[in-house]
């Protein structure tokens, strides 16, 4: 989890990524982020995230992020 | 019988007799009702061409049942081979739909061009196209999309397909919305509701109010200045006011009326507009005004276009060649510029749509470009960006930039384009645009009228803004106040409003699209 936090914290600093839980709902997020956060997971973890993906769900909390990197990893 | 949203022949005669003939049937044949009457209505405004829209269906209909029958690869078929397998059903889904507005909508437009190329005369062919239909087809691609990526399942029924593209109060302006959203609740045939209808007939009276007593009480004048007055730049100016505020008052009324309708049968249509022009930007204006054209193109043309293997390939050439810095914004800028293109086009076959998207690819994409180093600019100079003074800066900017929009948008060819813009600078003549005023189809009377309104909806907007909570508000007081509000509001439209005598009907701007 750190791992991932350092990554999103390094593209978005001003979010607080550890504890936000509705990064989505709440526009904390818009969709240059969303897709700067994909770019990065996709290089770090060798995964690609498909755009049908890109739902509100995979996206609130950082836990969430892990919850779908960790299954995109395990297909 | 005219059905356009704010005619009495809908509000009057088809709502209410549409609501009596739910409600008489058993719950299990509700739906029914539903369908018939959205059949009916598209039937009287497009007659015959409603057989496009039927054909349609139909393909979507069995290519969602494919998709759906194919959720996983079967045993010894390989994976890669059973997705291509699926994205090429799905692309023959898009194609098709797509293929029958482009078809309908855009063949003089590429005919001409490409005649035009070739320098030879083109005679406009002339194609008639169902009303809707630019709504509709966004619809089901996106019943289509959803489905081939597991966030529905496909309808085993073609009917309820049918009600889903043809639902009346969405037919003609949208809001566009997802099977997801809508799917089930216009299925579920619950009874009409008190609550609903009260919180429905609202939203309609609200709609109307903008609509009537503000929009198309200013049509007029901005007919006139676009027609006769593009050489006087104090006119000109007026008529990008005027055209704008027409604009959202008539989308956003005919909106209010579309979701309260669907309110009154318990159904809860997405929002399409929240507050534009308190947007702190050009990006942000987009995320309030006409929403959900902005998020189909967001979820799918922006999100696969950005995350498509050759734009994948291209960044990652880029972060090799030009640099992490440059690289992060190319694919966002070509996903992008697909957008503004396919949102230019899809308001329709005219070269000032297109001028229209592009310049709001430019003004976002510059927006994304700038962000950090304004920010960085107004720490320097210890500006705050909350500040009332950088938030009036703010609002200012995004006006000019709106109202030049929609000036683009009103056009008709480039050349008014060109005179309009050009009188601005070069003969602004104030003293001749304000004696002209008095002639352009409102008097004196209909400036206060629409003045007084317009104040009443900016305070609306303002209160919804700071979340005021104005239904509840509302709903606290005595009921001899909620009654006299609502007559108040019933009586503006009836005596302000641009209706009865010596008053046509005026069309719904967006329903033409």
């Amino acid at each position: 989890m750190d791992e991932l936090l350092e990554i999103l914290n390094d593209i978005k600093d001003d979010a607080d990524f550890e504890n936000c839980t509705t990064l989505i709902d709440d526009g904390v997020l818009d969709s240059f982020d969303i897709l700067s956060i994909i770019s990065a997971l996709n290089d770090h973890y060798d995964i690609q995230i498909p755009a049908s993906d890109i739902v509100p769900a995979n996206f609130n909390s950082a836990a969430s992020l892990l919850k779908m990197v960790e299954r995109l990893q395990a297909e | 019988m005219n059905l356009s949203y704010n005619a009495l022949g809908y509000l009057v005669i088809f709502l209410p007799l549409t609501m009596l003939l739910y409600q008489l049937v058993r719950q299990k044949y509700r739906w029914i009702v539903l369908l018939v009457a959205s059949l009916v209505f598209f039937g009287i405004w497009s007659t015959w061409l409603i057989a496009y829209c039927l054909v349609t269906v139909g393909i979507t209909f069995f290519i969602g049942r494919k998709l759906g029958s194919m959720k996983k690869a079967p045993e010894g078929v390989d994976k890669k081979l059973f997705k291509k397998q699926k994205r090429r059903i799905l692309t023959l889904g898009i194609v098709l739909n797509l293929g029958v507005l482009l078809a309908l909508k855009y063949t003089n437009f590429f005919a001409s061009g490409l005649f035009g190329l070739l320098q030879k005369s083109f005679t406009p062919l002339t194609i008639l196209v169902p009303i809707g239909i630019s709504y509709y087809t966004l619809q089901l691609v996106s019943y289509l999309a959803d489905i081939n990526s597991g966030k529905i399942e496909p309808v085993q029924n073609y009917f309820h397909l049918l009600l889903f593209a043809t639902f009346f109060p969405t037919l003609v302006e949208g809001p566009i919305a997802r099977y997801s959203e809508i799917g089930n609740p216009l299925l579920e045939g619950n009874a009409i509701k008190q609550e609903n209808v009260i919180v429905g007939f609202e939203r309609i009276l609200w709609g109307m109010f903008k609509k009537v007593a503000i929009a198309d009480h200013m049509a007029p004048v901005v007919t006139a200045i676009f027609d006769r007055y593009t050489t006087t730049g104090g006119l000109v100016l007026l008529g990008g006011i005027f055209c704008t505020i027409q604009l959202y008052m008539d989308f956003s009324g005919s909106i209010d009326i579309a979701i309260g309708s669907a309110k009154v049968f318990g159904i809860t249509l997405p929002e399409n507009f929240t507050q534009p022009f308190f947007a702190k930007g050009a990006s942000d204006f987009w995320h309030r005004w006409h929403i959900t054209l902005g998020t189909f193109f967001r979820d799918y043309i922006f999100y696969p276009v950005s995350l498509s293997k050759p734009i994948m390939k291209l960044t990652k050439w880029s972060k090799k060649h030009l640099g992490k810095a440059v690289a992060k914004y190319i694919g966002p800028m070509i996903a992008l510029l697909c957008v503004w293109i396919s949102n230019g086009l899809w308001h329709g076959p005219q070269w000032n749509y297109i001028l229209y998207g592009l310049y709001y690819f430019v003004l976002i994409f510059a927006e994304l470009l700038l962000e950090k180093p304004v920010e960085n600019l107004c720490k320097r100079l210890h500006i705050s960006q909350e500040g009332v003074g950088y938030r009036i800066f703010r609002f200012i900017k995004l006006l000019i930039i709106v109202v030049v929009g929609e000036t683009v948008f009103a056009t008709s060819s480039w050349d008014q384009i060109v005179t309009m813009f050009t009188s601005l600078f070069t003969n602004f003549n104030w003293s001749s645009a304000w004696n002209t005023i008095p002639y352009l189809g409102m008097d004196a009377w209909d400036y206060i009228t629409v003045a007084i309104a317009f104040v009443i909806v900016v305070i609306v907007d303002i209160l919804k803004e700071i979340r005021f909570p104005i239904r509840k508000t509302f709903e606290s007081k005595p009921i001899v106040i909620r009654w006299s509000m609502l007559y108040l509001v019933i009586f503006y439209i009836i005596f302000f409003g641009a209706y009865g005598p010596g008053y046509d009907i005026i069309k719904m701007m967006y329903a033409g699209f």
